[in-house]
C-alpha cells in the first residue's frame, strides 16, 4: 500500500501504483500470513532474526520471481530476468537477508498493534498476542529473579 | 512488546543497606560455649571504587544480562545516527569514482567503528556513566572538549534539509516547510514521551525496518548480481590506492567519508547514554529521561555512577553475559544492518549510473551537486524500473533525514544536558529532564530560524572548522577510550589487547588521516 501512495504521490498513474502494489504486494503478503501461521504453530520464534532469514531465504525470491514474470506478462513482454533464472534467484536470495532483518523489525513492533485490535474476533491474531504475551511474561519472570538477586 | 525492554521503571538508585554485623562471634568469647561449628565470616562491605579525583563509585549488584538475541536496543539510535548520507550517497558515489575496490575503506572504517561502539559500552554498562563523565574523571578540560565541539559542529540543521529536499521532491511541498514542521514535531513528540528512550526506541526502530526492508526491495528490482558481487568482493582490495584518489580534489573527500562511514562527530560517544537509559548493565541504577511534561516525575539522579564487584565470580559471570549481549549489537544489529544498508544503495547508484550517463557525469564531478546527483538517480530508476522506485529512492533520503533529526537532537540535548548537570555548579538545582528540554527546544528554534534564515551547514567562513572538529573529536574520543577504559575500570574487566589495539588503530587511522589530509593538500575534509 505504502508502494503505491508513494508511486502516486511521486506522480505515477494510479493504474501503475496498483499493479505495482498488487504483482509484489500480493505474493510478499501471502508469505508473511504464512509466517504468522508458522508463529501461531509454535514452528517460529517470536521476535528472532535467524528463523526469519531461513523462512525468507526461498520466499523473497520466489515473490521476487513471480513479480518479474507477471510484470512482464502484464506488460505484453516477453520474460526476461537479469543474470538467467540462477542467477536472478542467487541475487534475490543475498538480498533477502536485508528484507527478513527489516521484517523482524516492523512484524514485531507493527504486528502486536493490529492484533489487538482485531483480536476479539481473529482467533489467529489472539494466539498470535497470546505468544507475544508467554514471551513477555517469560522474560519479566526472568527479570523478576534477576531484581530479587540483585536485591 | 520488545523484549529489549528489560529494565525495571523504578530503579533503586540507593546503595543498599549495609548488613548488620554477626554478633554472635563477639559474645561467644564471654560465655561458656557450645560445641558449635565456626560462624561464618562476616559479609565485608566493598570499599567504593576510586577512579579518578571525581567521586567514588559505591559497588551495587550488576543486573543480569537479558537474551544476546534481540532486535530492539540502544544500537538503534546509532543505526539512526550512522546510515546517514554517508551509506546512501558519499559511498556509492566514491565505488563509481574509484571502483569497488575502494569499499576496503568502508569496511575497515566500520570495523573500527564495532570496536568503538564495543569499548564505548565497557565503561558505561560498569558504571552507569557516561564517556563524558569517565573522561572527565581522567582531565576534565577533556569533557569540557567534547562540550564545546558538540555546540559548534550539531546546533547546524543541515541534516533535515537534505531529507526535506527530498520530500519536496516527491510531494512539491517547499522544503523549508517540511523541515520546519518536522522539527516542531520533534520536539512534541519527544516532549510528550514519558519516558524518551522508550518512545524513541520503537520509533526509530520502526524507522530502521522500514528503510531496511525497503532498499533491499529496491535493490532486488533495480539491480542484478553482478552489480552485488563487485560491492562486496570490493571489500577486500586490502590497500587498493589510485593514483587519481591522492589528489587535493579527491583525497579530503575519502577522509570525509571514512569518517563518516557509520557513526560519525560525537555519535557513539552518545551512544553511552543511550545504553544507560536502556538499563544495561549499571545504567540499570540511574533514573531516566522524561519528557518534559512527565519530567516531574524523574527520580533523583545520583551525583554519580556505580560499580559492580569484580572480585565475586557471580558478578563476573553476569558481566560476561552482558558482554555477549552487546558483541550481538556490535556484529549483527551495527555491522550487519549499516553493512545491508551501503551495498543496498550502492547497487541502486551503480544501476542508475549504468543506465544513465548523466548520473555517472553527476556522480564523478569532484565538486559534486548532491541534490541533482540524487534527483538524477531516482528519474534513472523511475524510467527503468517504474515511477514508484524512483519515488521510492527519494523517499529513503527523506527517512533518513528523518531518522537523523530524532536521533541526533535527542543524542545532543541528552549529551549537554549530561555534562551540564553533573559539572556545571547549581545545575543540580533543576531535574536532568528540564535540562535536556531545554537543549532541545534551544536547538530546534535555533534550527528553525538559520532553514529559514541562514545557512543550514554553519557559516561558510567556519565550515572547515567544523568539518576539522567533527573528523577530529572521533581520533580524540579513541584516545579518551584508552585512558578511561586502562585506568577508570577495575583490571579484571580492562579490554585486553586486541582491543586496544583496534582503538589505538582508529586513533592513528582518524587522525594520521586528518593530519595528512591538511599538511599534504592543505585541505580538512570533504
Amino acid at each position: 500500500m505504502l508502494i503505491g501512495l508513494l508511486s502516486v504521490a511521486g506522480g505515477g498513474s494510479v493504474g501503475t501504483a496498483l499493479v505495482a502494489t498488487l504483482i509484489l504486494g500480493i505474493p510478499l503478503a501471502v508469505f508473511g500470513a504464512l509466517y504468522d501461521v508458522l508463529l501461531v504453530a509454535g514452528r517460529m520464534g517470536v521476535g528472532t532474526i535467524a528463523p526469519a532469514v531461513a523462512f525468507w531465504l526461498p520466499l523473497f525470491p520466489l515473490a521476487r520471481l513471480l513479480n518479474e514474470v507477471l510484470a512482464d506478462v502484464v506488460a505484453g513482454n516477453s520474460i526476461a530476468l537479469s543474470g538467467g533464472v540462477a542467477g536472478f534467484l542467487a541475487y534475490q536470495a543475498l538480498l533477502s537477508l536485508g528484507f527478513a532483518i527489516g521484517w523482524v523489525f516492523l512484524h514485531d513492533q507493527l504486528g502486536p498493534l493490529w492484533w489487538l485490535r482485531v483480536r476479539a474476533h481473529n482467533p489467529v491474531a489472539a494466539l498470535l498476542i497470546e505468544r507475544y504475551a508467554e514471551r513477555v511474561d517469560a522474560l519479566e519472570r526472568r527479570r523478576g529473579r534477576a531484581r530479587k538477586r540483585s536485591g | 512488546m520488545d523484549p529489549a525492554n528489560f529494565r525495571s521503571d523504578r530503579p533503586d538508585a540507593a546503595t543498599p543497606p549495609v548488613p548488620p554485623p554477626d554478633q554472635a562471634g563477639l559474645t561467644s568469647s564471654v560465655e561458656e560455649p557450645p560445641p558449635a561449628p565456626p560462624a561464618p565470616a562476616p559479609p565485608e562491605e566493598k570499599p567504593p571504587w576510586r577512579a579518578g579525583r571525581l567521586e567514588p563509585m559505591p559497588i551495587k549488584k550488576l543486573p543480569k544480562a537479558p537474551p544476546s538475541v534481540h532486535i530492539l536496543g540502544p544500537t538503534v539510535f546509532l543505526l539512526a545516527l550512522g546510515v546517514g548520507i554517508g551509506e546512501s550517497y558519499q559511498w556509492p558515489r566514491l565505488v563509481l569514482v574509484f571502483g569497488p575496490e575502494i569499499r576496503w575503506l568502508f569496511l575497515v572504517g566500520v570495523t573500527l567503528q564495532a570496536f568503538v561502539l564495543l569499548e564505548m559500552a565497557r565503561y558505561a554498562m560498569a558504571t552507569g556513566e557516561s564517556i563524558f563523565f569517565g573522561a572527565a574523571r581522567v582531565f576534565k578540560p577533556l569533557m569540557w572538549l567534547f562540550f564545546v565541539t558538540a555546540m559548534a559542529v550539531y546546533i547546524w540543521p543541515g541534516h533535515v534539509s537534505a531529507g526535506a529536499g527530498a520530500f519536496e521532491e516527491i510531494t512539491g511541498i517547499p522544503w523549508n516547510i517540511t523541515a520546519t514542521i518536522g522539527l516542531l514535531l520533534v520536539g512534541v513528540v519527544i516532549s510528550m514521551a514519558k519516558v524518551i528512550y522508550s518512545v524513541l526506541e520503537k520509533l526509530l526502530g520502526l524507522l530502521i525496518g522500514v528503510l531496511v526492508l525497503g532498499t533491499s526491495v529496491v535493490a532486488a528490482v533495480v539491480g542484478s548480481w553482478g552489480d552485488l558481487s563487485s560491492a562486496i568482493t570490493g571489500m577486500f582490495h586490502f590497500g587498493y590506492f589510485p593514483d587519481s584518489m591522492m589528489t587535493a580534489a579527491w583525497f579530503p573527500t575519502v577522509v570525509g567519508a571514512c569518517a563518516f562511514a557509520g557513526p560519525s562527530g560525537m555519535q557513539q560517544m552518545w551512544y553511552t547514554l543511550h545504553l544507560r537509559d536502556s538499563g544495561a548493565g549499571m545504567g540499570a541504577h540511574i533514573p531516566r529521561v522524561r519528557g518534559l511534561t512527565h519530567a516531574t516525575e524523574e527520580e533523583t539522579v545520583p551525583s554519580r555512577g556505580f560499580m559492580f564487584d569484580t572480585d565475586d565470580p557471580e558478578e563476573m559471570r553476569k558481566w560476561k553475559g552482558w558482554r555477549t549481549w552487546i558483541t550481538f549489537d556490535a556484529l549483527l544489529l551495527f555491522w550487519g544492518v549499516t553493512m545491508l544498508v551501503t551495498i543496498a544503495f550502492t547497487v541502486i547508484a551503480s544501476a542508475a549510473a549504468r543506465d544513465n550517463a548523466q548520473v555517472s557525469q553527476l556522480l564523478l564531478q569532484a565538486d559534486d551537486d548532491q541534490s541533482a546527483a540524487l534527483q538524477a538517480i531516482s528519474n534513472t530508476l523511475s524510467s527503468s524500473a517504474g515511477a514508484v522506485v524512483g519515488t521510492l529512492f527519494l523517499g529513503f533520503i527523506a527517512l533518513i533525514g528523518l531518522n537523523a533529526t530524532l536521533g541526533l537532537f535527542d543524542a545532543f540535548s541528552r549529551g549537554q544536558s549530561d555534562m551540564t548537570y553533573f559539572f556545571i555548579p547549581g545545575a543540580r538545582r533543576f531535574r536532568m529532564s528540564h535540562i535536556y528540554a531545554a537543549f532541545l527546544w534551544a536547538v530546534i528554534i535555533f534550527g528553525i530560524i538559520i532553514l529559514n534564515f541562514g545557512p543550514a551547514d554553519g557559516p561558510s567562513a567556519v565550515l572547515d572548522t567544523l568539518a576539522f572538529l567533527s573528523t577530529f573529536a572521533m581520533g580524540a574520543y579513541c584516545v579518551v577510550l584508552l585512558l578511561v577504559n586502562n585506568r577508570m575500570l577495575p583490571k579484571p574487566i580492562r579490554p585486553g589487547l586486541l582491543s586496544n589495539t583496534a582503538i589505538a588503530l582508529g586513533a592513528v587511522f582518524y587522525l594520521g588521516m586528518l593530519i595528512f589530509s591538511i599538511a599534504r593538500f592543505g585541505v580538512v575534509v570533504g
